[in-house]
């Protein structure tokens, strides 16, 4: 049983504490939210916080039925122009999709970040909400199979049946 | 006598505020009852309880003395002891004849007389009153006999005391009758109104209960103006450098200037690091905090010293209303420092504040909230664990005494349940134990007190505390300690409320005796709960080191972090040891309960979530 496809809002609120060899950044901080290698969103750069940056930017990103965990990466650019990583974290699908919780639910998720050498820098704080948009109903149907129809007229609120599969989210 | 009817009409000024994470607001005292955060600046409560005398033609300050109200001598109010929470003369304000049985909590004493008026409701109001809106127990026609007093008595009344009312006859001194109930009953009711029956005591002579007494209706509301906000996002430039090899660290410090010349700190941003341009997070300033618009502030800019002595990089004299002229006008207003050449003279500094955000926002209250139809549905796991000894020895912390004297375990359930229980409808609380071994002998981390496999909700505290006492008999101490598995339960439940209503919130009362076995499992349900409508309750009991706990409790500003790297989204937990409480004599409900309001508020602001009659106004607009 699959998770069908759906949206993710996601925003990004903020980061704490974020170092560059030990040392706090001053400047031009952004993130990359990644749901496949190839879907993802950046943030503006924050020219202001330095080490406490804030972006509080909204995405929308697609999340297909076979993707466990979404990536989130913090990236400084330095005066020359050079990318570094800073931190990143994998956020597990099932903190924000899972068997209790209904669907549109707002989460309020915060991740440690580590670096290349898998040391902590840093937290980045998010809130992601799973949307089922109504005019992506229909094709979701098929992969939902007949289990789903009774929940399905609600689909676009309260959420029915999303729960079940993913509970099973885990095993894929 | 026996058809006087009363109405007293108090207004509890129950100023809540926020307390900003991080922010510390100096010089002020915070007072909190049961769900309630009331923080209250000194100076503000005298002067409004010495307005509040004035307009009823009370002598200021003289709060002891009698006297008559404007137009009707017969109908008099005598205000004696208000006894505010964290005075130290509270104790004495636990009078004991007046309740059958003694809480352990702190009680706000008022004691009042008047004598019937049957004239028709003619009185002119005092314009003080008239300010009130739609007052919902006012009299109606038909009632002739009930007498309005004409006077609204300003106090600030501890939610997790009992108000108490004394009638008395005033011109013999005749006692009619009391009546006493908790904060938290009134403030529940949607009218915000609650009627008492009056009752007699034994040793104030006469029969208890036969006679009517007539009933004594109390009415809370809080001040409108705790509802206005305003958040700002301060921006400084071109601050000077006061730090020798890197630049400033600074950070903002806004002050009231109150009317006596003298300033209180109401807001402090926090620090941002070696940065002469900074900008700070949105600060939030309620009504309750900064007075009126055109209220004189002093906006401070200091380097921040780890030592604690902050160095002053400048400050502006301003107001809400010039920071809101500065946004408008997108301009800056330069810092100023005393100079040093000229005594009285300020010199200019090339710093500038900036306002880049000013939005005016409600502030919804924690009593908003419960008074619309939110809910806290209170939740209870108790420790069956061997450290607490061998329940059968009196000197077990689960011992239960044959002469009634309630054990700790018992204490903690009867303080907290017995506020908490009027913000849950259904009184129907889950209640589990973990740590012991049940009939099947398995040791269960989270088994149904009540011993039924099925339903783990018992009814009421009563049904609590039965559940507690009958499992003592039918489960063994085991070990070891961990909580994880009841947090679990009690996130469940959290969440699958989600699913059917969002105006519920669960506070879950965790009794322990002990040291967690496992730190980190404990963390990991905590940092998943985080997310959920759900605040946890721990009361550590005995002698143990506690120290873990103020760990979970993340007081100390460091966030709990889960074993895969999740970060708790925000503080669930307040922990309190009930020995220290004892020794502190702050009660420890009062200790408990400090933080709740301020979680259940965080999680509804964060989701934009009002409360219900917000819902309903916007519906038929």
């Amino acid at each position: 049983m699959k998770r069908p496809s759906c949206f993710l809002e996601i925003t990004v609120l903020s980061a704490e504490d974020l170092r560059l060899s030990k040392r706090s950044i001053k400047k031009n901080s952004f993130v990359t939210i990644r749901t496949t290698p190839q879907t993802f969103k950046s943030t503006c750069m924050d020219a202001v916080n330095g080490s406490y940056p804030i972006w509080d930017e909204k995405f929308e990103l697609s999340l297909p039925d076979s993707v466990t965990y979404i990536t989130v990466e913090v990236q400084c650019r330095s005066g020359a122009g050079v990318m570094t990583l800073i931190g990143a974290a994998k956020v597990p699908v099932s903190d924000f999709m899972n068997a209790l919780m209904p669907v549109g639910y707002l989460h309020f998720l915060s991740y440690r970040l580590r670096d290349r050498d898998e040391e902590r820098n840093g937290i980045i704080n998010l809130s992601i909400k799973a949307k089922v948009p109504e005019g992506y109903v229909r094709p979701v149907l098929p992969i939902l199979g007949g289990r789903f129809q009774a929940g399905n007229k609600s689909y676009g609120g309260v959420a029915i049946g999303i729960p079940v599969s993913c509970g099973s989210g885990n095993k894929f | 006598m026996s058809d006087l009817r009363f109405a007293f009409y108090v207004r509890a000024i129950l100023e809540i505020a926020r307390l900003e994470a991080g922010v510390v607001t100096e010089g002020s005292k915070k007072f909190v009852g049961d769900g309630l955060e009331i923080k209250h600046l000194e100076e503000t409560t005298e002067r409004e309880v010495h307005r509040a005398i004035d307009l009823v033609g009370k002598k200021d300050g003289d709060m002891s003395k009698s006297s008559r109200s404007k137009d009707n001598d017969e109908v008099v109010t005598l205000m004696r002891g208000v006894h505010i929470i964290n005075d130290s003369k509270h104790q004495e304000a636990q009078p004991k004849k007046t309740n059958p049985n003694p809480k352990p909590l702190l009680r706000i004493r008022r004691t009042m007389g008047e004598e019937q008026n049957s004239s028709p409701l003619t009185k002119e109001r005092s314009p003080f009153y008239g300010d009130i809106p739609s007052h919902p127990v006012t009299p109606a026609p038909d009632v002739a006999l009930t007498s309005e007093i004409d006077e609204i008595l300003d106090s600030c009344l501890d939610a997790a005391g009992y108000v108490e009312f004394l009638m008395l006859k005033l011109n013999e001194q005749d006692f009619l009758g009391e009546g006493s109930c908790a904060l938290s009953e009134i403030v529940t009711k949607q009218s915000k109104s609650l009627t008492l029956k009056l009752q007699r005591s034994n040793t104030q002579g006469g029969r208890p209960g036969v006679k009517n007494l007539g009933t004594v209706t109390v009415h809370a509301e809080e001040t409108v103006a705790s509802r206005q906000a305003v958040e700002l996002i301060l921006r400084c430039s071109h601050l000077n450098n006061k730090d020798l090899f890197s630049k400033s660290d600074p950070f903002l410090r806004i002050s009231r200037i109150i009317e006596s010349g003298g300033s209180i700190p109401i807001c402090k941003t926090e620090v941002i690091n070696n940065n002469l341009s900074p900008t700070w997070r949105p600060v939030c300033l309620t009504m309750q905090q900064f007075g009126s618009k055109d209220n004189p502030l002093i906006i401070e800019c200091f380097d921040f010293n780890s030592s604690g002595s902050h160095q002053l990089i400048g400050k502006i004299q301003s107001s809400v209303a010039d920071l809101e002229k500065l946004h408008r006008e997108k301009t800056g207003t330069h810092f100023h420092v005393a100079s040093s050449l000229h005594k009285d003279s300020m010199k200019r500094l090339k710093g500038q504040l900036f306002v880049d955000n000013f939005s005016e926002k409600t502030l919804y209250s924690f009593l908003d909230y419960v008074s619309s139809g939110f809910e806290l549905n209170f939740m209870v796991a108790v420790d069956f664990t061997a450290s607490n000894g061998n329940p059968q020895s009196p000197d077990s912390l689960h011992y239960i005494d044959p002469s009634g004297l309630l054990n700790a375990y018992q204490k903690a359930i009867v303080e907290v349940g017995e506020v908490i229980q009027f913000y849950d409808s259904d009184k129907r609380f889950p209640a589990w134990g973990f740590g012991g071994r049940t009939m099947d002998g398995v040791v269960s981390h989270c088994f149904n007190l009540n011993g039924n496999a099925s339903e783990f909700e018992v009814e009421g505290v009563s049904g609590i505390m039965s559940a507690y006492s009958n499992a003592l008999r039918s489960v063994a101490l085991a070990g070891p300690t961990l909580f994880g598995q009841v947090i679990n339960k009690a996130a469940n439940i959290a969440s699958e409320s989600l699913s059917y209503n969002s105006s519920k919130y669960f506070v879950l009362l965790i009794i322990t005796d002990g040291v967690l076995t496992d730190l980190q499992e404990t963390i990991n349900s905590l940092v998943r709960a985080s997310d959920l409508p759900l605040s946890i309750l721990i009361v550590g009991v005995g002698k143990a080191d506690f120290k873990q706990m103020e760990v979970l409790d993340a007081d100390g500003g460091k966030r709990l972090e889960s074993s895969t790297g999740r970060i708790a989204t925000r503080d669930i937990v307040q922990f309190v040891p009930m020995d220290q409480v004892i020794a502190g004599q702050v009660p420890v409900v009062q200790a408990l309960l400090e933080e709740l309001p301020t979680q259940f508020l965080t999680y509804m602001r964060s989701r934009d979530i009002n409360p219900l009659f917000v819902n309903e106004a916007q519906a038929i607009a």
